[in-house]
């Protein structure tokens, strides 16, 4: 059955000085792909370990469930963890590894026969099982991976960057298979990852941490329309928002924040500018220009392959095409609606 | 392209420089270790007459068949097979148990890593000293712990001697037993251990299960090595019992020994310790063979 997961004014010490966790407060419903998203040293992987009982929190409550879990093992905790370097048994062949959890439970040898089977089918095992770690590419270890964690079928999944040792375009095919195992499951699923895109197109909500501090928390639209402040404004995008003084777009005493597809190359725009940079990713371009000619502050503007885009050097005329976001210059924070 | 035109030539050079370079390494390979062990096999073709003066005459494996099935040699080769059993086991086993009591993150552990791993800078010589002092009958401490003061003590004891100089092998084998299972412990991915911790498995399982397997690579050469060295000693045996009392701490590596040195019988000396050579090397490839089976090694293809 999924579980709600959630931490409650939970914080993180290591010593007198490394506060890793302040006062996080975050759930998880039943049944939802959350995503916590930072940059490294953000303490989004101390939160997962919080919730998987590897790492005590130094105050607040962590439930799963209803139940409080702070004082729980994590073998009793019902969660299943994948790890970013797959952590497999190495002295052991896919099956084995697989059932290692259900024989630590006990299960009976016929249940566990068939819990292997089904995953191992699901995953496009099959023809593994009898191999050691070290025999299979990467993209298979993260199968084998998920294949232990899907045996159990725990309560809650708490994945710890379960992509990032893979290749581009294995993480691509991986993200769909994960996305497709949550829907097919229907089971909680906490995934901790800096990767904005992954993020935004498998998170069912994304919660964003900055050095231990939650920053915002919505759904993947909310976080990239709205975002709650200029950091979360930059993190979320690619190319990231542009954030510029206000007096240049004729909002004076904020941080105007233009999204790059937001921003276009028109004759008579408000904005002059000189092209600094062009790059050409094929079905479309990243201009990046300097306002007000050298030496002013850069904008990178996003235009459809379908136009010709302009030179280094050329001087252009900038416009404000769809939001404009408004952040306090000093704190950050979004200011307005 | 020159180098395809001459190939013969510029291998034959490179032929020559890689020679000239392993020559140094091969030359005292063979002072050292080739020459004495063909001269000790070929010594073991000569019985010395039991009268000093008389020329040795050669036998051929006759002297072979003699010693080794003779109790001169099968009853040090008895007592050198009980030592090993006495320390390996054990000094791996302490060393384990040592090894993870010390990853333990406690305050002040670092001086208890220090002591642990303290003997290995004491040689044979001095443990040997050490416990000699400690183990003697009428000024030692053991026997003023056990009341027995003036006996015969415990190195003077048949029954006890041998099992008192493995403990003192064992203990100053301890530091260095200690300093290799820390290494393969702390060598563990901590994610696996994670891993395992989620997966249900803690404490003794865990243990047996994850980390003995990850380790049984270090475990598999302490074994080997603790087996060789176990065989080789003779330090400890010279110092503390010469071999006694009466023949019972008389392993092979002492009686080959006291056969060259005191009887200066070089053809029956010299026959064991070609035997030995043969028992340590058939050992080891046993120990390949069979238990490594059992050992993993993470880089497997």
């Amino acid at each position: 059955m999924a579980s709600a997961v959630g931490l409650e004014a939970v914080e993180k010490r290591y010593g007198a000085s490394t506060l890793a966790l302040s006062s996080l407060t975050l759930r998880a419903e039943a049944g939802e792909l959350l995503v916590l998203l930072g940059p490294s040293g953000c303490g989004k992987s101390t939160a997962l370990r919080i919730v998987a009982g590897l790492e005590r929190p130094t105050s607040g409550t962590v439930r799963i469930g209803e139940r409080i879990v702070n004082d729980v093992e994590p073998k009793d905790r019902d969660v299943a963890m994948v790890f970013q370097s797959y952590a497999l048994y190495p002295h052991l062949t896919v099956r084995k590894n697989m059932e290692f959890p259900l024989r630590s439970r006990r299960v009976p040898a016929a249940e566990r026969e068939r819990r292997v089977r089904e995953a191992a089918r699901a995953l496009h095992l099959e023809d593994l099982l009898d191999r050691r770690p070290a025999q299979l590419s990467g993209g298979q270890r993260q199968r084998v991976a998920l294949a232990r964690a899907i045996v159990r079928d725990p309560a809650v999944y708490l994945m710890d960057e379960p992509l990032s040792n893979l290749d581009a375009r294995l993480r691509v095919e991986m993200r769909a298979e994960l996305i497709e195992l949550h829907r097919r499951s229907g089971t909680t699923i906490v995934y901790v990852t800096h990767d904005q895109v992954e993020a935004m197109t498998m998170g069912d909500r994304v919660a964003i941490l900055r050095e231990g501090v939650l920053q915002q928390v919505g759904t993947p639209a909310e976080v990239h329309d709205r975002p709650a402040n200029s950091f979360v404004a930059s993190f979320i995008g690619s190319p990231p928002m542009n954030l510029l003084p206000g007096e240049l777009l004729g909002e004076p005493g904020v941080t105007a924040g233009v999204r790059p597809e937001d921003l276009a190359i028109e004759p008579g725009g408000p904005v002059a500018a000189r092209v600094s940079l062009v790059e050409s990713l094929g079905h479309e371009h990243h201009v990046a220009c300097r306002i007000g000619g050298d030496g002013g502050p850069l904008a990178i503007v996003r235009i459809p392959a379908a136009g010709r885009p302009p030179l280094p050097g050329d001087e252009v005329r900038l416009g404000v095409r769809g939001a404009l976001h408004r952040f306090d210059p000093a704190t950050g924070e979004r200011v307005g609606r | 392209m020159p180098t395809r035109r001459h190939p013969s030539r510029y291998r034959r050079r490179d032929a020559l420089l890689a020679y000239a370079m392993i020559l140094p390494a091969f030359a005292a390979f063979g002072v050292f270790v080739f020459f004495p062990l063909v001269r000790t096999v070929y010594l073991g073709f000569y019985r010395v007459p039991p009268f000093p003066g008389l020329p040795s005459r050669y036998v051929g494996f006759s002297q072979y068949a003699t010693v080794l099935s003779h109790s001169q040699f099968l009853e040090p080769l008895w007592l050198s097979t009980l030592f090993v059993l006495f320390t390996v086991p054990t000094g791996i086993l302490l060393g384990l148990g040592m090894a993870v009591a010390a990853q333990r993150q406690l305050a002040g552990i670092r001086i208890f890593r220090t002591i642990f791993s303290s003997t290995i800078a004491t040689s044979v010589a001095v443990a040997s000293v050490i416990f000699f002092t400690l183990l003697d009958p009428t000024s030692g401490l053991f026997a003023y712990w056990l009341g027995e003061r003036g006996g015969t003590g415990i190195l003077g004891n048949p029954t006890l001697a041998l099992p008192a100089v493995a403990a003192v092998t064992v203990w100053q084998n301890l530091g260095f037993s200690f300093i290799l299972m820390s290494a393969a412990l702390s060598s563990v991915p901590e994610e696996i251990l994670d891993a395992a911790a989620v997966d249900g498995a803690t404490g003794w399982r865990r243990f047996a299960r994850v980390t003995v397997p990850l380790i049984s690579p270090t475990l598999f050469f302490a074994g080997i090595v603790g087996v060789i060295s176990g065989f080789q000693s003779f330090g400890q045996i010279d110092l503390l019992t010469q071999g006694g009392p009466n023949g019972h701490t008389n392993v092979l590596l002492y009686q080959i020994y006291t056969t060259f040195y005191q009887d200066a019988d070089t053809g029956t000396a010299a026959v064991m310790a070609v035997a030995l050579f043969v028992i340590l090397v058939l050992l080891t490839l046993a120990q390949f063979t069979v238990v490594q089976r059992r050992v993993f090694y993470a880089d497997e293809p």
